[in-house]
């Protein structure tokens, strides 16, 4: 099961994940981010402080966002991974790829800078 | 304990409440049970995409036990023949234009779990894995 919920915070576009991002949850998370970009939301926040598990699967969601949002120059950070989270992006290395914040305050004020 | 999934994505929560389960069971720390359940996902994830002709058929059979301080999971199949562990690994150095996702859910089974292993018998994919609950990884 996943939840994603838009919210908008100092303007900046933030996509809050509840759940689980895996094999069953991967194509919901994919067309909610293409749908958001097809917008031009702008700069986009996802905040991971409730996202219980991902797998590879959702990598597979993140890199093509990382992808989406270099090509229209805008900022795509990770704001708040549990461990378990933050292990999958390590091990994979994309946290050397992706922006990650450890709280959606800190993305937030990165996003400002 | 032993379970049987489907091959349908939608296993995969039952996956995830069954290693629930048997980590409450056993008083697992949660990081290990999140550890074997991402192994096992990418694994019956694997089996689900290309394991079968027929993109409903087959039945995964998993079978969890402890013993001392070693998990051992244990995952079988009768999709055709496959060696998660001949994949190549993939390079987790590139620049983002660069990267690609594949192969690394087989990395991830190495690199959390303390042993893999994969033998083919009586027509069934067998792999094994084994997890100490006093690791630090």
């Amino acid at each position: 099961m996943l939840e994603i919920i838009d919210e908008t915070e100092n303007g900046v576009a933030i996509c809050r994940f509840r759940g689980r991002l895996d094999g069953s949850t991967s194509t919901q998370a994919d067309e909610h981010l293409i749908a958001l970009a097809g917008k031009e939301v702008g700069d986009l926040v996802l905040d991971f402080s409730e996202l219980e598990y991902m797998s590879s699967a959702g990598l597979r969601v993140l890199l093509m966002a990382a992808k989406r949002a270099k090509k229209g120059k805008v900022r795509l950070m990770l704001a708040g991974p549990q461990e378990g989270v933050k292990q999958v992006l390590e091990i994979s290395g994309f946290a050397s790829i992706l922006e990650i914040h450890p709280t959606r305050e800190k993305a937030l004020q990165a996003m400002a800078s | 304990m032993k379970f049987f999934l489907q091959n349908d994505s939608g296993e995969l929560q039952r996956l995830a409440a069954e290693l629930k389960d048997f980590g409450e069971q056993e008083k697992l720390p949660p990081k290990v049970v999140q550890q074997v359940n991402v192994a096992l996902d990418e694994l019956v994830t694997n089996v689900m995409l290309y394991g079968y002709d027929d993109p409903s058929a087959g039945v995964i059979e998993v079978e969890l036990s402890r013993d001392g301080e070693n998990i051992t999971a244990v995952l079988s199949d009768d999709g055709r023949p496959f060696d998660p562990f001949q994949a190549k690994i993939p390079d987790v150095t590139l620049p983002i234009e660069d990267r690609s996702v594949g192969g690394l859910g087989v990395y991830f089974v190495r690199k959390l779990m303390d042993e893999y292993s994969y033998a083919y018998e009586n027509g069934r994919n067998i792999v094994r894995l084994t997890k100490r609950v006093d690791g630090d990884s």
